[in-house]
């Protein structure tokens, strides 16, 4: 009865032996509330912690209703990566929701330069004024860099014996987001850019255009998502055409009777651009988004140059 | 005959006393007066959350960047982390060409906006203290016209809040020994020469977020 008690407790041991080895060097269990972060954060840690999003894939995260089995996602989570300016409300509920001990909140917005919402009115000359800022702070890419630094530190505090490891990591990956920065900036060098004029949908883009040094003449739809009205769709035709808008971005899920409208109502071009924020969870889903992202504007400025 | 005058008697006029009808209205005006009052105290208390009433005269909210300033800024801030990095590793501060060839932006030009790359970086550095000093020299030559004034000139200034004699104002207490280094961006409209260490009695203004007032203490003389 000894022998077979001693043997049982060896097999548990030689069992669990691999999983605690693993949580000893791998302890951090991180959650993310948009698709970028997943890909920031896997980026940084690699392989030695647990990154899982906050809600499925697929699911939109301005519209997102948290159900009763997402809040038992946040049981055992050590960190939350949130955009912190309202770009993932269903955060706030869920966390209301529970009650989880010790979960450290990494609020990316934290310390950021940020753009003032196109969508509220705001009096820079007046101090009184409250500002609103634009929560699109993840489709930018030298903001980018700046979140990553920022989560990369914050996981090396909660990690120490990792923190150097993550460093190397967030340099590594930020030199990544820098020269797709630089490729595009040479390419727009050979672009005549003095007659175009450019409107977006929504403001989302105001982070990454302002870097790559290009003016946006209209946003034409501040609400992002709604299908417009007949009404709103005719509002935006009178804007683009007030505006001599020649390129009009929208987004990948714009329906296309509405852009076929718009074109034959106004005759400016128009592009996709992608929110980053569909599909799956992978490390490389940032840059691969953001890639496409500059080559649909490039392609825009290029095919617009060509005919003036 | 009998008939028309009994409907006659029927009706009567009944008259609302002024009384009533005062009191009613005064009761009215009461709930109108308390409904403004509330408003206004809840507007006073939304009013006073603000936060770049905070700002001192030295400091300038990057809000009110104009035209690409908004550009640099970010850039700056984006190399600050690589900056003391790089600074650990080689035990020195690193000089404009390391910066460069580390493809750093802004001192590697390729990563800005083709309107952004006339800035000349110098390094300056003094006891606790590092400046990273840029002109736009392509205003500075053609004087152009129009430009914004605000493009002109930045300092990225790195203080080693560990060193005695670091200047001041910073964000960070003083004795806080946990953090070492703090970033702080400065503007000028003119273009000047570097103005050594004390940037405010030059007329340099530091670049500040919203969230950084409201989450920092500032250090504004030695000790604090």
């Amino acid at each position: 009865m000894q022998k077979v008690s001693l043997f049982l407790h060896l097999l548990l041991v030689l069992l669990f032996l691999p999983v605690t080895q693993a949580r000893a060097v791998c302890d951090l269990n991180i959650a993310v509330s948009l698709h970028p972060y997943y890909s920031w954060v896997k980026n940084i840690v690699g392989e030695c912690a647990i990154v899982s999003p906050l809600i499925p894939p697929g699911a939109d995260p301005h519209t997102y209703q948290p159900m009763p089995a997402d809040l038992g996602h946040l049981q055992g989570l050590d960190i939350l990566v949130t955009n912190g300016l309202g770009h993932d409300e269903f955060v706030g509920p869920m966390l209301k929701a529970t009650d989880v001990k010790n979960l450290q909140i990494i609020d990316t917005s934290k310390g950021l330069p940020l753009i003032p919402s196109y969508a509220t009115h705001y009096n820079f000359e007046d101090d009184s004024q409250k500002v609103a800022f634009n929560s699109h702070t993840y489709l930018g890419l030298t903001i980018a860099v700046m979140q990553v630094q920022m989560i990369g530190e914050e996981l090396g505090k909660r990690c120490p014996d990792k923190a150097a490891l993550f460093k190397e990591n967030s340099r590594a990956y930020t030199r990544k987001l820098r020269k797709l920065l630089g490729a595009a900036l040479q390419r727009i060098d050979a672009i005549d850019m003095a007659s175009l004029r450019i409107a977006t949908v929504h403001d989302g883009y105001a982070y990454i255009f302002q870097e790559l040094g290009i003016e946006i003449s209209a946003v034409v739809q501040p609400r992002h998502g709604v299908e417009p009205s007949a009404r709103q769709l005719q509002d935006t035709i009178k804007r683009i055409k007030k505006a001599q808008v020649n390129i009009l971005f929208t987004e990948l899920d714009y329906e296309k009777k509405y852009v076929d409208i718009i074109f034959q109502e106004t005759g400016c071009r128009i592009y996709s651009l992608s929110h980053v924020s569909n599909g799956e969870y992978r490390a490389d889903l940032f840059e691969e988004d953001m890639k496409k992202n500059l080559d649909a504007i490039i392609q825009a400025l290029t095919d617009a140059a060509g005919v003036k | 005959m009998v008939e028309s005058s009994s409907a006659s008697r029927q009706y009567r006029e009944v008259l609302v006393q002024p009384k009533a009808a005062l009191r009613e209205a005064l009761i009215l005006v009461g709930m109108i007066v308390l409904i403004i009052l509330l408003m206004s105290v809840r507007f006073s208390l939304i009013g006073s959350k603000d936060t770049r009433a905070k700002a001192q005269s030295y400091q300038i909210n990057n809000l009110n960047l104009k035209a690409q300033a908004p550009v640099i800024y970010r850039a700056l801030l984006g190399v600050v982390a690589d900056v003391v990095d790089l600074r650990e590793e080689a035990g020195n501060w690193p000089d404009v060409n390391t910066l460069k060839e580390e493809a750093l932006p802004p001192f590697a030009d390729v990563f800005l906006p083709n309107g952004l790359r006339g800035f000349a970086w110098e390094k300056y550095e003094g006891a606790g203290w590092v400046d990273y000093y840029g002109i736009n020299t392509t205003a500075a030559t053609d004087k152009r016209e129009g430009g914004d004034p605000l493009e002109n000139s930045f300092i990225l200034r790195i203080i080693d809040l560990h060193n005695d004699a670091h200047p001041h104002p910073h964000f960070g207490e003083d004795s806080n020994k946990q953090i070492r280094f703090t970033a702080q961006i400065w503007i000028n409209p003119q273009i000047i020469e570097h103005p050594g260490v004390n940037l405010i009695e030059r007329g340099w203004k530091w670049i500040i977020t919203n969230s950084s007032i409201d989450e920092n203490v500032l250090s504004e003389q030695p000790g604090q």
